[in-house]
C-alpha cells in the first residue's frame, strides 16, 4: 500500500488555518469518527485526520464507500465555525472542485450533484460528510470529512462503477494525492475565513456553488426514505435547498434525500 | 406555585424581610448559576416550587434547514409532564431524525437507558449536515417519539428523559 508523503504535507501545511496538527495513521477505521473523538478531547481548530485506508468509512447514514487502500484521499477537518455549518457543505464541495482543477482535471469535466457529490464526467469521484457536535463548553464543532477516489479502478465493482469512478479511470493517468489535499485545504480554509469575516461571503459562496451544480435543469428524482419525488431540478434556494418542479407544475423544496438523475 | 396567605405572614414590627418576589428572584438567580433544576421550599404553609428548564440541549448553531433561514439556535428541553417530571430534548431544526450514526451500529440511546449530561442521544440531518444532538440533563430515557429516518420539525420532542 502506498503511504501519504507526510514530509511533503508538512512543507505546505498549515494553509489558511487548516492542516495543523495532523493526525495520521496508515489505517484508521473512520477519520470522521476519530475526529469527533478528538473534538471531545479538545482538538485545536484546523486539526486534520488523514489515512491511507479507512475500512469503516461511511457515507450518508452508513452508506458504504469502496476501500482502495493507498489510492484514495481520506481526510477529516476539525473546525469550530461561527457560521451555520450548512455553508460548509457548499464550501467543501467547491474546495474539492478547485483542488481537482488545480491538478489538471479540465473544468468542463467537473461538476457537483446536489448538494455535495463531486462528479467527473458525470460520475462521482468524491463525497463530503459533515458532522457537527457541541463541545463541553457548548461550542459548535464541525467535522468535515472528504473521501476522493484518486487512483486505482472501480472496475471490479461494475454496479458501483456505473455511478462512481476514480480520477485515474476517468482521465487515464495516476495522480499524486498530496497536491490535491493541499489545494483542497487551501481553498476550504480561505472559504471558512471569508465566511467568518464577511456576511456577504455566504451569498457569494452559494452563487459559486450553484454555478457548478450539474443537477440543475435536469430530470431528477429524490428518494426520501420510502418516498420518491420526481421532477425537474429547477434551482436552489438562497440557503441551498433544491427546488424541484413537479409534473403537476408545483414546486417542492428539498432539503434531504438521495438525489439521482431520472 | 401558590401565593395565597402570603400577606398575613409578615409581622410589621419585625425587621423587614425580602418580599416574596425578591425571595423568588434570589432563589431563581441562585438556581440559574447552578446545576439545580428544581427547588421546593415549604415554610409556614407556604410552598414554593421553582423549576428551571435546562439550558441548551443542542448545538449552538446547528445547520439551518432552509425553511428556518439562518442558523437555528438551540432549543431548551421542555418539561412536558409535570407529574412524571419528564423533559424532552427538542429538535433544534427541521430535519431527519436518526437513532444511530449508521444503520450497522447500535442506537445512541434506548428506552430505559441512563443518560448523562453531554451524551449524544440522536442525530438530526439537514442539508446533508449530520448534527449530533446532546442532552444537557441526566436521567432515564422514557420515550423516543420519532422513528428512525422520520422527518422531524423544529421543536418536536426527540427523546424524553426522566431526570435523575
Amino acid at each position: 500500500m502506498e503511504h501519504l508523503d507526510l514530509a511533503l504535507l508538512a512543507q505546505a501545511l498549515p494553509v489558511n488555518g487548516l492542516g495543523f496538527p495532523r493526525i495520521y495513521a496508515p489505517e484508521i477505521p473512520s477519520t470522521n469518527t476519530l475526529a469527533l473523538q478528538k473534538v471531545d478531547e479538545g482538538a485545536a481548530p484546523g486539526t486534520i485526520v488523514l489515512t491511507d485506508a479507512q475500512p469503516a468509512g461511511r457515507g450518508r447514514q452508513g452508506r458504504a464507500w469502496v476501500t482502495l487502500p493507498g489510492q484514495q484521499i481520506l481526510l477529516s477537518v476539525i473546525a469550530y465555525p461561527s457560521f451555520a455549518p450548512h455553508w460548509l457543505v457548499m464550501g467543501a464541495a467547491l474546495a474539492a472542485v478547485t483542488a481537482l482543477e488545480s491538478v489538471g482535471v479540465p473544468a468542463e469535466c467537473v461538476g457537483l450533484k446536489w448538494p455535495n457529490d463531486v462528479l467527473v464526467d458525470g460520475r462521482k469521484v468524491a463525497g463530503i460528510l459533515i458532522e457537527t457536535t457541541t463541545t463541553a463548553a457548548g461550542r459548535l464543532a464541525a467535522v468535515i470529512g472528504m473521501g476522493m477516489n484518486v487512483n486505482g479502478s472501480l472496475a471490479p465493482w461494475p454496479e458501483i462503477a456505473q455511478r462512481a469512478t476514480t480520477l485515474a479511470d476517468a482521465l487515464g493517468r495516476d495522480f499524486a494525492r498530496e497536491p490535491i489535499i493541499i489545494a483542497y485545504l487551501r481553498d476550504l480554509g480561505a472559504t471558512m475565513m471569508d465566511l467568518a469575516a464577511r456576511p456577504a461571503a455566504a451569498r457569494e459562496l452559494r452563487d459559486r456553488w450553484r454555478a457548478r451544480l450539474a443537477t440543475l435543469g435536469h430530470p431528477t428524482s429524490v428518494h426520501q426514505g420510502a418516498n420518491r419525488i420526481a421532477g425537474i431540478a429547477e434551482d436552489v434556494t438562497a440557503d441551498g435547498a433544491l427546488v424541484l418542479r413537479l409534473a403537476d407544475g408545483t414546486q417542492r423544496v428539498i432539503t434531504w434525500g438521495d438525489v439521482e438523475s431520472a | 406555585m401558590r401565593s395565597d396567605g402570603v400577606s398575613n405572614r409578615r409581622d410589621p414590627w419585625e425587621p423587614e424581610e425580602p418580599s416574596l418576589v425578591e425571595q423568588i428572584t434570589q432563589l431563581s438567580d441562585a438556581m440559574a448559576g447552578s446545576s439545580v433544576t428544581e427547588l421546593e421550599i415549604e415554610e409556614e404553609g407556604l410552598k414554593i416550587r421553582l423549576q428551571r428548564r435546562p439550558m441548551q440541549v443542542v448545538p449552538v448553531a446547528p445547520s439551518a434547514a432552509p425553511a428556518t433561514s439562518g442558523a437555528a439556535k438551540g432549543t431548551p428541553a421542555q418539561a412536558d409532564d409535570a407529574a412524571e417530571m419528564t423533559l424532552a430534548v427538542l429538535a433544534p431544526l427541521t430535519g431527519v431524525f436518526y437513532t444511530a450514526s449508521s444503520p450497522s451500529v447500535p442506537p445512541f440511546v434506548q428506552v430505559g437507558q441512563q443518560v448523562h449530561p453531554g451524551q449524544v442521544v440522536c442525530i438530526v440531518e439537514a442539508m446533508k449536515v449530520f448534527n449530533e444532538i446532546k442532552t444537557e440533563i441526566g436521567g432515564t430515557v422514557v420515550a423516543i417519539p420519532p422513528k428512525n429516518g422520520q422527518l422531524v420539525k423544529k421543536g418536536d420532542p426527540l427523546v424524553r428523559i426522566r431526570p435523575s
